[in-house]
């Protein structure tokens, strides 16, 4: 992880974590419901300070202070420590925490590494920058910490299974937070899709926002209680400047993969949750785009990827199908069959056709697939019972892999072939290359 | 066994160089590399351009190279990327050269990216392009470096070999995973935890 020791400790301790996983375990033997009933809850139908999940954030900014504004409409959670490397945000977040538990006992960190040596935590909220990701989630994974965490999952191809092993391995409860999932209408489309409503698949397409370009930005002095060499951590060394840094790391490839990955990881999320393909991936990847010629920011503005799904790797698709994700289609998800269209994207926008598909009830050989309406209480639900949520980190995984894909395919300039159960590219040590970075200085996984 | 790239003599592919000797990277198991120090008045027009890049100058030049980068992927174009590295170009540059040889570079230009693992200020633009490289030799480089790099440079190195999955370094890391420097042995740790699974 880094050069500071972890501190560990010789015993086996029974953690909080270990109580709810074995109170799980428990009720699901005895046959009780292993959500609390509202006979168990404290005072004013609010839950027993016992019963919470005391939760801690890794990160901050604009998208970890919203995240944690909608956790603490929740009184299951029960937040206790706070860390990032902007002093502002940290105090910000911890101020809002503290509101809420009427008292001034949040305790910041500026280092995420001494948040993890806390054993009161069940859980985090994580929410960094992309070449930040992997890091903090391995670490806590291995500490037996259930998270909810900021899409797209990973920086690298590699970096990205090294999570997923990190949270198998450790059987720890993961929520990406790819929110679309919890939404009725997405839910719905690939619902549709999966049972063969609209036949077998041939094309999806998926529709991304444009990336963004900016003039070149000068060289400044770091701000005061900004720590900005832990902001970089893991990515090369680069001069301060402030377009770089927080919400605007995404436009630049040393910190993200651009608009691509950005948007992949919700739109490309739902054509897997859709076609079923959130175990798989294509097997050929070919991209163009184009990339800003001057300015801060490197990553692509406009894309167009054609993927292609072999035979089989779809339920819906035996012949297989092609994929293609662009910046020049409407933002959504369209998947074309031999039967019928399905488009879907935010703001109620779900169109099918044939229309009377829309009322259209499942079959009894129908399959469900997992329904959540809302994403925090899914986690909620996930950690308390133990179970998988609606986004996991597999799936998680394999729609940002196609992102990655693209990108190697456009920085190669050709089409690469892609072994998607072994994860590697097809007999192309080149394009292996750039399945993962090296790490500054003494970061690691 | 004695590796040597001489010359780095492009006349085959790149026109622009072909009378040109850029330098020398010699490599022998088990000590540093020794490399020439090379002049960027020898290097071809495109990466002359970009010798100088300094954040923010105008991207434009690197754009240029790494058009070259995607359209010939050349040995030619690796050797005189390498050949950077050892001339004065700044360190943006330099940089930058690492990053193209991640998808270009050979095992003949392992010597003259490796030399600037015993520099702390260049080590880790040098794992960057050396980590992924799928040759057993950046595996000897690596390990060469433990023993003769400055110590801050030790961890990162360590590192790399974790995330190369390098068996031939196991040896090693056990000896450092025993030892008595606590990041050294963190570090090794780690790494023999993704070698051995």
């Amino acid at each position: 992880m880094g050069t500071k020791p972890n501190k560990q400790t010789g015993s086996k301790q029974i953690t909080r974590r270990d109580m709810l996983k074995g109170a799980a375990a428990s009720a699901a033997v005895l046959g009780f419901p292993t959500i609390i009933p509202a006979s168990a809850y404290g005072a004013q139908g609010k839950v027993p300070p016992s019963e919470r999940i005391v939760m801690g954030c890794i990160g901050v900014g604009s998208q970890g202070t919203g995240n944690l504004k909608g956790f603490l409409n929740y009184d299951d959670f029960q937040f206790v420590a706070v860390a990032d490397v902007d002093r502002n945000h940290r105090n910000r977040a911890a101020g809002l925490i503290n509101a809420k538990n009427e008292n001034e006992d949040c305790a910041t960190y500026n280092d995420f590494r001494e948040l993890l040596e806390r054993t009161d935590l069940d859980g985090l909220s994580i929410a960094v920058p992309d070449h930040w990701h992997s890091i903090p989630a391995i670490a806590a994974a291995r500490k037996g910490l259930h998270m909810y965490a900021e899409k797209p999952l990973a920086l690298t191809l590699n970096e990205g299974r090294a999570m997923v092993d990190a949270v198998e391995a450790n059987d720890v409860i993961w929520q990406t937070g790819s929110w679309q999932r919890s939404n009725r209408n997405f839910h719905r489309g690939c619902e549709l899709v999966r049972n063969g409503y609209i036949g077998e698949v041939h094309t999806v397409h998926v529709g991304l926002p444009t990336g963004h370009e900016i003039e070149p930005q000068p060289v400044m002095p770091i701000p005061e209680g900004f720590d900005y060499d832990f902001w970089l951590g893991p990515a090369p060394e680069a001069p301060y400047t402030e377009k770089r840094c927080h919400w605007n790391f995404r436009w630049i490839l040393d910190y993200s993969g651009g608009q691509l990955t950005d948007w992949a990881a919700h739109h490309v999320d739902i054509a897997n949750w859709g076609m079923g393909t959130e175990a798989t991936g294509p097997v050929s990847v070919n991209a163009e785009g184009h990339f800003p010629e001057e300015g801060l920011y490197n990553a692509s503005v406009n894309f167009h990827l054609r993927c292609e799904f072999a035979a089989g790797a779809s339920p819906v698709a035996p012949n297989g199908f092609t994929m293609y994700v662009s910046d020049k289609f409407n933002m959504g998800t369209e998947f074309i069959g031999t039967e019928g269209r399905i488009f879907v994207d935010r703001g109620d926008t779900l169109d099918i056709d044939p229309p009377a598909l829309r009322d259209k009830k499942l079959g009894p050989n129908d399959t469900p697939i997992y329904q959540s309406r809302n994403h925090a209480r899914n986690f909620i639900s996930g950690v308390r019972k133990h179970e998988q949520c609606v986004a996991p980190i597999q799936a998680a995984h394999r729609a940002i892999a196609v992102a990655h894909l693209g990108n190697i395919s456009m920085r190669l300039g050709r089409e690469v072939k892609w072994d998607p159960a072994a994860e590697s590219f097809v007999n192309d040590p080149q394009a292996d290359r750039l399945r993962e970075r090296a790490m500054r200085g003494d970061w690691h996984i | 066994m004695k590796k040597t790239v001489t010359g780095l003599c492009l006349g085959l592919v790149l026109a622009a160089c072909a009378t040109t000797t850029t330098g020398t990277a010699t490599m022998t198991k088990g000590e540093p590399p020794q490399v020439g120090a090379v002049d960027i008045a020898t290097l071809i027009p495109e990466l002359q351009a970009i010798a100088g890049y300094s954040y923010p100058d105008s991207r434009s030049g690197l754009l240029a190279v790494e058009k070259m980068v995607r359209e010939s992927a050349s040995p030619g174009l690796a050797a005189q990327l390498a050949a950077l590295l050892h001339t004065t170009a700044t360190p943006d540059a330099k940089q930058f050269a690492c990053y193209q040889l991640v998808a270009i570079g050979t095992e003949a230009e392992v010597p003259a990216i490796a030399a600037l693992l015993y520099d702390a200020s260049t080590a880790d633009m040098a794992r960057y392009a050396l980590q992924p490289m799928e040759f057993p030799s950046v595996d000897d480089a690596l390990l060469t470096a433990l023993d003769h790099a400055p110590a801050e440079t030790h961890v990162g190195i360590i590192n790399s070999l974790g995330a190369r999955g390098s068996k031939a370094a196991v040896p090693t890391l056990r000896t450092l995973a025993a030892g008595v420097n606590p990041a050294t042995a963190e570090a090794a740790q780690a790494a023999l935890a993704r070698i051995e699974g």
